[in-house]
């Protein structure tokens, strides 16, 4: 997959469990736990934005786009 | 949220209503069978009631129109209200009309209607002759109804519609 979600290596900055993440958010852990592994097609802004305003990142520090070969 | 508790109820009033159809669509299938079985009593009864579809002077066919409006058309509407309450029954579980199986029950019930558009006839005379070979003098019917066939057409083109609608859902579901 050309977008990769490094999630994991924010949270491990910030050293935040995902069970704290999904409450702060509002996502369902189920749900973020997929987003982690990158088992999502899509993300909504309003989550996106909800995710870096608990986080304190932009979204560039969570998306990463690599070209395929 | 909201929207799904009211489907669901929907789908639940729905599935009554159903239910309680295929159980008329099977009491009268029964019940022409059973006039079938003894055609003696049914000419004696409707010899002076003036029945649409029965003439003494035109037995075989009476027979034949009973056995297709009697027994092989409510057989088929049996079956697609079956499929129907199936479908409903899974939407009332699931609480979304835009999945897999609704597709495939949707499309199903299209085909089931063509089919009986187009062999009820052959169906129902193709019995009466087996049944009753000795007294039967008519050759083997065909004919369509055109409005079941339309009918039919119309579920089949509403199953590709149900599919793109399954396709969006697929894509919301995968949305976070």
């Amino acid at each position: 997959m050309a977008i990769i979600l490094r999630l994991d290596r924010v949270m491990a900055d910030r050293k935040m469990s995902l069970k704290e993440l999904s409450e702060r958010v509002g996502v369902a852990n189920v749900n973020l736990s997929k987003l982690k592994t990158g088992k999502v097609s899509a993300v909504r802004f309003s989550t996106l934005e909800a995710i870096c305003d608990v986080l304190d990142c932009q979204p560039g520090d969570i998306l990463e786009y690599k070209r395929d070969d | 949220m909201e929207a799904r508790e009211k489907l669901k109820r929907s789908a639940k009033w729905i599935s009554v209503l159903l239910g309680a159809l295929i159980f008329i669509s099977l009491v009268g299938i029964i019940y022409s069978a059973s006039l079938m079985a003894s055609p003696e009593r049914l000419s004696e009864e409707y010899d002076y009631g003036g029945q649409l579809y029965w003439r003494d002077d035109d037995w075989d066919l009476s027979m034949a129109r009973l056995c297709v409006f009697g027994v092989v058309q409510p057989a088929f509407l049996a079956a697609a209200l079956i499929m129907a309450l199936k479908m409903f029954r899974d939407m009332y579980k699931r609480g979304s009309p835009f999945t897999a199986d609704t597709v495939r029950a949707i499309r199903r019930i299209g085909v089931l209607i063509v089919l009986l558009s187009v062999l009820s006839w052959p169906i129902g005379s193709a019995m009466v002759k087996l049944i009753w070979a000795e007294r039967v003098t008519f050759p083997f019917l065909i004919s369509v109804n055109v409005v079941y066939l339309l009918l039919g057409i119309i579920v089949c083109c509403l199953s590709a519609v149900f599919n793109y609608g399954y396709l969006l859902q697929q894509e919301s579901d995968e949305t976070l």
